[in-house]
């Protein structure tokens, strides 16, 4: 049996996944005690970006959309957080919180699906951006409620169960989520839900026509990818104890569109790579050539989409593996040779 | 069961209408057709025969009429929840799901009917009863050697029985099946019908078949309709019908 081109998506990883997968949580439960407590923050953002980049990985794998709104929920998420454990000190209690957020960015995902999920390719994507800017201008305008361009600062530090987590603690709190949301996400992209919405991006009348009901689990797409999203904004706002209206900036959104990018769409471990990626991009280069963002992000993604396309910085990696276990058997078969002779 | 004939027809339809603007796609057909009927529907290009299907299907509104599935009104009913209810169609053109394998299509369509439109966290692969159905549907119409052949790679005969098959997959009480064979070779044509034939005479379907080649609807069914300008003009078995010099007028004038 050809198992390569059997499957759903994602190919079912042998062991060698896995265990590359518990691998890469362990560094990433280790490596605090390494590093400094602002590259740790790197880390945090990098883990909590995954998510919000997961949706956008999620929309277009399986339905071919392109979503540059996720900074909506990104938004919502941090806004929640700021008004209850900031601005009006309601209560700090992540337990509280972060269902909140979530439940809340579902809601609103599930209503603006209706409208946006109506219209598909240039047009979805163009609703996505509308969106953003309409929420834009509405937290940017409704200065005495979210404090305008200054957004709202001060946000209190979470408390888990009443316990207060310091800044160490809550690195590992985003850290149990982020791995959390991917293996749910790993899951939906494996069920029969994400079949169908392949069939729908192949052929919406054929999948009408053998009784998917189109509009509503494309809706339904459009809510998973937005709570993603939602979560990412609540942690991001704990993590920094500041929100402003930028959040919701469009362009903010499309930096998950270009980690999606950067990653590759064509592996699950795309939208990992990408955020890890966009992120260190981002440190790098406005650490050292701060005027060169435009320019050096801009490029690299040209790069990645003439030469390796849909395979992004994963495939790169996957070819290069590639030629290393090749060669290494050549070597093993010339060495055999050598000692047969 | 009780009697037969106190049961409602299959499928009523009743001075249904749908008009684009001055062209009368279709202009005021009823039709009844019972468990079992094979009806074959011809007639020139933009007689309205697709459109009549449409209708049937629930992808366009009429403006005016009524469909009934044994007895009970579904005018309101979408398209994919009268799929489920089996009124199934297959296409004229190309639609299936290209970049799937055809065994992931015919699954597909297999989720679809078992209502698990909604399960997002079990593994598709540990679904064994999908699976075991979706191969038993392969093995039915003979598609078993290219299961993992990615259906875009495949020719297009190969993707009109992979439509079918998917219809087939919903459980269909009435199949609409819409020239099955145009763009098929000569030889995949009669494969293709066989199948499709064979299946349909299997689970006692009704079927409502459009097709262009003449002697292919005389083949296939005891009872033909000819349509022209949204209308019906000639019913009754094929021999009947192409004797009728307006049905041979309509059919050979406009070059048919």
């Amino acid at each position: 049996m050809n198992r390569e081109v059997s499957m759903t998506i994602p190919s079912r990883g042998g062991r060698a996944k896995w265990i590359a997968a518990l691998l890469l949580t362990a560094i990433a439960v280790i490596i605090p005690f390494f590093i400094s407590g602002y590259q740790r923050t790197l880390i945090q953002k990098f883990l909590l970006w995954t998510p919000a980049t997961f949706g956008v990985y999620f929309l277009y794998r399986l339905l071919r959309q392109v979503h540059f709104g996720q900074s909506i929920f990104i938004g919502i998420g941090g806004y929640i957080i700021a008004f209850s454990a900031g601005k009006y000190a309601i209560t700090n209690e992540l337990m509280i919180l972060l269902p909140a957020a979530l439940v809340i960015s579902i809601v609103v995902a599930y209503v603006l699906g209706i409208f946006i999920t109506k219209r598909t390719g240039f047009y979805f994507a163009v609703m996505g951006i509308a969106v953003t800017m309409v929420f834009w201008s509405l937290v940017y305008k409704a200065r005495g409620i979210t404090g305008g361009s200054d957004g709202i600062s001060h946000i209190n530090n979470p408390s888990l169960f009443t316990i207060p987590l310091g800044d160490l603690a809550l690195y590992y709190f985003c850290l149990l989520v982020s791995v959390g949301m991917i293996v749910v996400m790993l899951r939906i992209l494996n069920s029969s839900f994400s079949l169908q919405l392949r069939a729908i991006a192949g052929d919406l009348e054929k999948a009408e026509s053998i009784g998917i009901p189109v509009n509503r689990m494309q809706r339904l797409a459009f809510t998973i990818a937005g709570a993603n999203a939602g979560v990412t904004g609540a942690l991001l706002a704990f993590s920094y104890n500041y929100v402003s209206p930028s959040a919701f900036d469009w362009g903010y959104g499309a930096n998950f569109v270009q980690s999606a990018i950067i990653g590759g769409v064509n592996s699950v471990a795309g939208p990992i790579v990408g955020a890890f990626g966009f992120i260190h991009l981002e440190f790098f280069i406005s650490t050292w050539f701060a005027d060169l963002w435009e320019i050096i992000i801009g490029l690299t993604i040209a790069i990645i989409v003439l030469t390796v396309g849909e395979d992004g910085v994963t495939g790169i990696v996957k070819a290069v593996f590639g030629r290393i276990k090749c060669k290494l058997r050549k070597q093993q078969e010339s060495t055999d040779k050598h000692v047969k002779s | 069961m009780s009697n037969r004939e106190q049961n409602p027809p299959l499928i009523t339809v009743s001075k249904l209408r749908k008009h684009y603007g001055e062209v009368k796609a279709v202009n005021d057909i009823s039709l009844e057709i019972s468990q079992g009927q094979v009806i074959t529907l011809v007639g020139a290009n933009g007689a309205g025969k697709t459109t009549f299907l449409n209708l049937l299907t629930g992808l366009i509104r009429p403006d005016r009429g009524e469909i009934s599935l044994l007895g009970e009104k579904i005018n309101g009913v979408a398209a994919d929840q009268r799929a489920k209810r089996g009124i199934v169609k297959t296409f004229q053109l190309e639609h299936v799901f290209g970049e799937m394998t055809v065994f992931d299509n015919i699954r597909t369509a297999c989720v679809s009917a078992a209502g698990m439109h909604y399960s997002m966290f079990k593994d598709i692969q540990n679904a064994r009863e999908i699976n075991e159905w979706t191969d038993d549907l392969l093995k039915l119409f003979d598609l078993t050697s290219v299961k993992y052949t990615f259906v875009k790679n495949l020719g297009h005969g190969y993707k009109k029985v992979i439509d079918i098959a998917m219809c087939f997959a919903m459980k269909p009480r009435i199949l609409l099946v819409d020239e099955p064979t145009s763009g098929v070779g000569e030889e995949e044509k009669y494969r293709t019908m066989g199948l499709l034939m064979d299946q349909i005479e299997a689970n006692h379907l009704a079927a409502i078949i459009v097709e262009h080649d003449l002697n292919l609807v005389k083949e296939l069914s005891k009872e033909t309709i000819v349509m022209c300008d949204g209308e019906f003009i000639a019913r009754g078995t094929p021999d009947q019908v192409f004797s009728q010099e307006k049905v041979i007028e309509i059919l050979v004038g406009k070059g048919f």
